[in-house]
């Protein structure tokens, strides 16, 4: 081959440069949006408290991985997808309004289907992070929904974080959703709490996108909080 | 909640208020100290046993005894007082760390993806950097030391891309080459086979694993390892790769992880960088004793960087032996090769260049010069010393069919031909013509009676150019 061969080889390739994207860390929210969300600023605190959590993700550096965020809220007029999984840094939040009751069987279903839906989250994805929020008790079958989320090959491996918000809110279920005794459900009276909470996981996120190695679970203990 | 902490107190008692985060990684979070030139890194974790103390304490008293002036590295200069686990450190202004080279924002389209990759400095100014970065290297490993995690986050560069200093974060992490191998941390995609696997702990070796990674990635912009098998597949066949259970994805007889993403490898490795990378990642992936060590590294690098010039037309950087420009196809522009070779006193009457097996005078190394790239000849090339210091000697520039030569170090040099030609370069520039034909000026960088090296000039026309 002549040198000009060569050449014009190598100027081709120059032509038609491509890099491997990063893989996307899927954070899926399940948000109660009951009336009852609506007292006491709780609404207003879990609004202000995603927020920061988003923008946080969006500061992220995005060559070891890409956070993209996902809303799933239950409320009035039944479990919605609120924002479909969609790069932090390309997200603008849409904020919550509470009303209706706590349809979370019906959330949990479509929270299986997304994590499930390779159109949504690719089979390179990092195991998804979910984060149940409520602080009440369910109206619908959430018994068999949480079992299919349990079992199903790629939702059950999600790392899995639950918030109590009030008096009110349902321990027991949201312990049965972490799934391990070990696992703990965090509690929120104040407006201050759920901020605290959605720092936890946003550190634990991002600690993940960087430590030694995304894809294993962040150990608890090693957080200060 | 760590990240409220308003200020930390060192083991002299002084204050220290902390500002804007800085960072965080797998084991703590860096701090800039207000309004000082400082930064403060707090360890994570519940670890704060006086076992664990008494180890920081070591690697950083470790760190202090080293001549800084060798060792490019943000400097500790205090522990901080319990209940704190940390330390205060030199904090870096105008660097960020080489991942900046490494990865492109994500769907940039083909022309961007190199307008990026030439903003960032191109091949020339990568090679010369990652060139650093492994003399650095070199350095603690010729104290018997490790680095332990070598890693784009870990290895700071200049911002401004006319700029080439670098700077190694992360003192916590050095240690001695015999020390047990506890608290290992590595950061994913850097870290040897055998780390991840758990067989080995750090040593000189697994630094050298990291350091070539980062050589393959920072010229290519794609992981060896990750071919598109690995990067279409689940994170857990990434763990496999990472544990060296795949094959390269330039692998000589096994195409399996063959890679479609990044620049073509033989535009931005020289053939003498590519043979180090099989080296180290085809037989040296699982055997250790198979890898290149830094130092074959810095030398390679450097050789490489001494062989590229840029574009006049395009601003691409490329290899001399190439006729014309990978991007633009433009033809190389006129250049002027100094070929570095050794002078041997004993040799015929009153000495001569020291030959090969071939007869002809042997080149121990050589380096280009272009109107874009001025030739600047140091201790590296005038004394074959691979140091961290690249004192500037000489300047050379290609001055229309000649060269203008310029002492920048205050010293006077000889510059004769065989038939009795004698001028002095100094710090008033001198010009020489040159042909192509044969090189006559011999620049000497020492007496003719003692070993020494001398610089002979050749001026290549532009490509394709017959005159
Ligand atoms: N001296 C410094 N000056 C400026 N920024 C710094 C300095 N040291 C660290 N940083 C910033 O803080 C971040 C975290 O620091 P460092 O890498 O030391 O933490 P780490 O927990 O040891 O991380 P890892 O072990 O995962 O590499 C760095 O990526 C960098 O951005
Ligand atoms: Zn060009």
């Amino acid at each position: 081959m002549s040198s000009k061969e060569k050449n014009q080889r190598a100027m081709s390739k120059l032509q038609e440069v491509s890099i491997v994207a990063a893989r996307p860390l899927p954070v899926i929210l399940l948000a109660d949006v009951s009336g009852s969300m609506a007292a006491a600023g709780k609404i207003d605190s879990l609004n202000q408290a995603v927020r920061e959590m988003v923008a946080a993700f969006a500061e992220e550096d995005r060559s070891r991985a890409i956070i993209t965020v996902g809303v799933i809220t239950f409320g009035s007029g039944g479990a919605k997808l609120h924002q479909p999984l969609c790069p932090a840094h390309e997200m603008t939040w849409q904020g919550l309004a509470a009303a209706g009751n706590t349809p979370l069987g019906a959330a949990l279903n479509l929270a299986t289907e997304l994590m499930e839906d390779q159109a949504q989250i690719p089979s390179r994805a990092y195991r998804p992070t979910v984060v149940l929020v409520s602080d009440g008790q369910p109206n619908d079958e959430w018994e068999e929904p949480l079992a299919r989320l349990h079992s199903s090959p790629r939702a059950s491996k999600a790392e899995r974080f639950a918030l109590a918000i009030g008096d009110d809110a349902d321990c027991e279920m949201l312990q049965r959703f972490l799934g391990s005794p070990e696992a703990r459900v965090f509690r929120a009276h104040e407006a201050r709490q759920i901020k605290q909470f959605f720092r936890w996981v946003t550190m634990t996120v991002t600690t993940r996108s960087r430590s030694i190695n995304p894809n294993l679970l962040a150990a608890l203990e090693d957080l200060d909080y | 909640m760590t990240t409220e902490l308003r200020f930390v107190v060192d083991q002299q008692g002084v204050r220290y208020t902390l500002g804007k985060e800085l960072g965080r990684g797998g084991q703590g979070v860096v701090f800039a100290v207000s309004r000082r030139k400082l930064a403060v890194k707090l360890i994570w974790g519940s670890d704060q046993s006086p076992v664990r103390r008494e180890r920081l304490r070591n690697q950083l008293t470790l760190v202090k005894r080293l001549e800084l002036r060798d060792l490019p590295i943000a400097a500790p200069l205090e522990m901080l007082r319990p209940p704190e686990l940390g330390y205060v450190m030199e904090l870096l202004t105008g660097m960020q760390p080489l991942s900046s080279l490494c990865h492109p924002a994500s769907g940039l389209a083909s022309g961007s993806l190199l307008d990026w990759y030439q903003q960032g400095g191109g091949l020339r100014r990568r090679l010369r950097l990652l060139g650093r970065i492994a003399a650095a290297l070199a350095t603690l490993h010729g104290h018997g030391l490790v680095y332990g995690d070598p890693s784009p986050y870990n290895l700071f560069i200049s911002a401004a891309a006319d700029a080439e200093e670098i700077r190694m974060i992360d003192a916590d992490n050095l240690r001695y080459t015999s020390a047990p191998s506890e608290g290992i941390f590595f950061t994913p995609g850097y870290g040897a086979p055998e780390l991840v696997s758990g067989r080995s702990g750090v040593n000189t070796l697994t630094d050298a694993y990291a350091l070539a990674v980062m050589v393959f990635q920072t010229l290519t912009l794609v992981h060896p390892l990750c071919g598109d098998m690995v990067s279409d597949g689940e994170p857990e066949l990434e763990e496999q790769a990472m544990a060296g259970r795949l094959p390269w994805i330039e692998h000589q007889t096994n195409p399996q992880n063959h890679s479609r993403a990044g620049l073509p490898r033989e535009v931005v490795l020289s053939e003498r960088l590519m043979d180090l990378c099989r080296e180290c990642f085809e037989d040296g992936l699982q055997d250790a004793t198979k890898r290149p060590g830094v130092s074959r590294w810095v030398e390679r690098l450097y050789q490489a960087a001494d062989a590229a010039l840029t574009c006049p037309t395009c601003g691409w950087s490329y290899y001399v032996k190439v006729a014309t420009c990978p991007r633009c196809e433009a033809p190389r522009p006129p250049l002027i090769l100094a070929r570095i070779h050794l002078w041997d006193p004993q040799s015929g009457e009153g000495g001569g260049l020291l030959q090969g097996p071939d007869g002809k005078p042997r080149t121990v190394g050589f380096a280009v010069a272009t109107a874009r790239d001025p030739l600047l000849l140091d201790d590296r090339l005038l004394d074959g010393r691979q140091g961290m210091q690249e004192t500037p000697r000489i300047a050379v520039e290609i001055d229309g069919s000649g060269a203008s030569l310029r002492a920048l170090d205050g010293h006077g040099y000889e510059l004769r031909t065989s038939q009795g030609g004698l001028r002095h370069v100094e710090s008033e520039p001198v010009r020489i013509a040159l042909s192509s034909a044969h090189a006559e000026w011999q620049l000497h960088i020492g007496p003719r009676d003692k070993q020494h090296r001398v610089v002979r000039f050749e001026l290549q026309k532009e490509s394709g150019d017959a005159r």
